[in-house]
């Protein structure tokens, strides 16, 4: 899993994807300068450095320092705008007469965009782009496209949607955008309620990059480090150096870490029991367990803690039947108290049938509703159905699931286990 | 040996690409132009930027630049050396610009008789 070796150099002379995160951090700081009503104006201002990049690097060679050369051509192009209009730009900020005067102009822009600030910049424009007036999936594509430098193709594919439902997205994310003024970082109380949004934005971003029944596997991988970057960016603060945020890391990581064995040679899903957990990334297991162990300072103890136990009592065990699924239930008992949703109840069945049995793990699944359009539901009930030796109920819940289910993967592993149900008879 | 010119129209529309694909651009275009300079074959060349000025006529009536659509705004150009026109196209051949629709006009440089 090339994801968590975020700042990797490639033998190209230039790290992978510079030009992205560069942009994101340009746009960050720009948008800080500038004030959130400005935030066309920083992207064309980033738009044209990369222009510049793209055009002056072939012939004249990259620059010893790719970075500084991007951010000192941005910060000469917010001096061009500024010399151009700075008075018609109506900047809110008390120093606004420093930036109409030729005298003080430059100094104060190079002063105000250093380098140093630029963790700081893109935090904020995390907190400002999962603002509530934003509703989520605004909040994603919002920080897809400034924070992390995704064009809107990129972000149409990743969440396998037109182009034309990101730029819808994206407008009205952007109209909300422009009307927060500037840009801060949340403190106090407020902070609490707004880092939460926060980590759901990251956690729904994973999600979107990790649940691989889809195609186009590259962009998700870039879409899933991603998430691990921004989850390591609040924590490098700190503001946000928080148990919370530890234990949403480790929960990604341990996912990450078992990514690669999810899908075999021929792109067909691999079940959690039919692993090779050789495979797994023993390394970013060892990183998941510290930042659990770190997740676990304070009182506070959050879904994603939760979640993130469950995540490392599977990633820890050396096979599959020697989980502790006994533990894990207790688990999920405490995480539906917290989040009664019916994916909690359905993965907390499943952990049941295997303490209690297959029969008991049904007993749980007639109870939940909600998910009756779920092919997820009834692949696992397919799943309980079997094992109890009925194969003509489960033979019927496979088929059900198989008609709910556009997913070519899914389709395929269906499919094979149809095939199971019907050769071993009723 | 002799000397080519190399113009440069359309490519990338930077508006409507991401930065990765920028990137990516870019290095496509270093690798090919490092290739020209490290076998001698790339002598000079710039890149323009966009805009300018236009002057015609008698009375040089001055007019602002682009001049017309962008993929027939001349972009940059280069002088290269080759042994002769076909081996100057031959090169022009693996220019990055044909797969962002560009195109680029191969023109010798006129030997000036003694």
């Amino acid at each position: 899993m090339r994801g968590v070796n975020v700042l990797e150099s490639n033998t190209n002379e230039l790290a992978d994807h510079l030009f992205r995160r560069e942009a994101g951090k340009m746009v960050a700081s720009l948008t800080r300068f500038f004030g959130s009503k400005h935030l066309e104006l920083a992207e064309d201002v980033v738009q044209d450095t990369l222009l510049k990049a793209m055009q002056e690097w072939p012939f004249k060679g990259i620059p010893d320092n790719p970075e500084a050369w991007l951010h000192r051509v941005a910060r000469n192009g917010v001096i061009d705008k500024l010399r151009r209009d700075a008075r018609g730009l109506d900047l809110l900020r008390e120093n606004a007469v420093l930036l109409r005067s030729e005298w003080t102009l430059a100094a104060t822009v190079h002063s105000e965009l250093n380098a140093s600030a630029i963790s700081d910049d893109q935090l904020r424009m995390f907190f400002a782009c999962c603002h509530p007036s934003l509703a989520p999936e605004q909040q994603v594509a919002l920080a897809l496209k400034t924070l992390c430098g995704f064009g809107v193709p990129e972000i149409a594919r990743a969440f396998v949607t037109s182009e034309e439902t990101i730029n819808k997205r994206l407008y009205r994310a952007r109209e909300a955008f422009r009307a927060l003024g500037q840009l801060e970082i949340p403190q106090g109380a407020e902070l609490n309620d707004r880092l939460g949004s926060v980590l759901s934005t990251i956690y729904l971003l994973f999600n979107e990059g990790y649940n691989a029944t889809r195609h186009e596997n590259l962009i998700r991988e870039d879409v899933i480090e991603e998430a691990l970057r921004l989850c390591q960016l609040l924590l490098d603060h700190p503001t946000t150096q928080r148990p919370e945020v530890h234990a949403l890391l480790a929960l990604m990581i341990f996912h990450a870490a078992r990514s690669e064995a999810r899908i075999d040679t021929d792109g067909a899903i691999v079940l959690l029991q039919d692993q090779d957990r050789s495979q797994w990334d023993r390394a970013l297991i060892a990183l998941g367990n510290e930042h659990l162990s770190r997740a676990s300072a304070g009182e506070l103890f959050t879904t994603y803690h939760l979640e993130a136990i469950i995540a490392s009592l599977h990633a820890n065990a050396i096979t599959y039947a020697s989980t502790d699924w006994r533990s894990i239930t207790r688990m999920y008992d405490e995480l539906f108290r917290m989040k009664p949703s019916p994916i909690v109840a359905l993965n907390r069945a499943i952990a049941v049938a295997e303490v209690d049995g297959p029969l008991r793990g049904l007993d749980e699944l007639d109870r939940i509703t909600g998910l009756e359009q779920q092919h997820l539901f009834h692949a696992v009930r397919g799943d309980l159905l079997q094992r109890a030796g009925r194969n003509r109920e489960a033979r019927a819940a496979f088929e059900h699931a198989l008609r709910l289910t556009s997913s070519p993967m899914e389709h395929e592993l269906l499919t094979r286990k149809l095939q199971t149900t019907e050769k071993a008879g009723p | 040996m002799s000397k080519y010119m190399f113009l440069f129209r359309g490519g990338m529309n930077p508006q409507t690409s991401s930065p990765e694909q920028m990137q990516a651009n870019m290095m496509k275009w270093k690798v090919w132009m490092d290739t020209l300079a490290s076998s001698g074959q790339m002598l000079a060349g710039e890149p323009l930027e966009g805009g300018g000025k236009l002057l015609t006529g008698r009375a040089r009536k001055i007019t602002d630049g682009p001049f017309a659509e962008s993929k027939e705004v001349v972009g940059g150009y280069l002088i290269v050396e080759a042994k002769s026109l076909d081996d100057a196209t031959d090169l022009s051949k693996t220019c990055p610009i044909f797969e962002n629709d560009g195109s680029v006009e191969v023109r010798p440089v006129q030997v000036m008789s003694m």
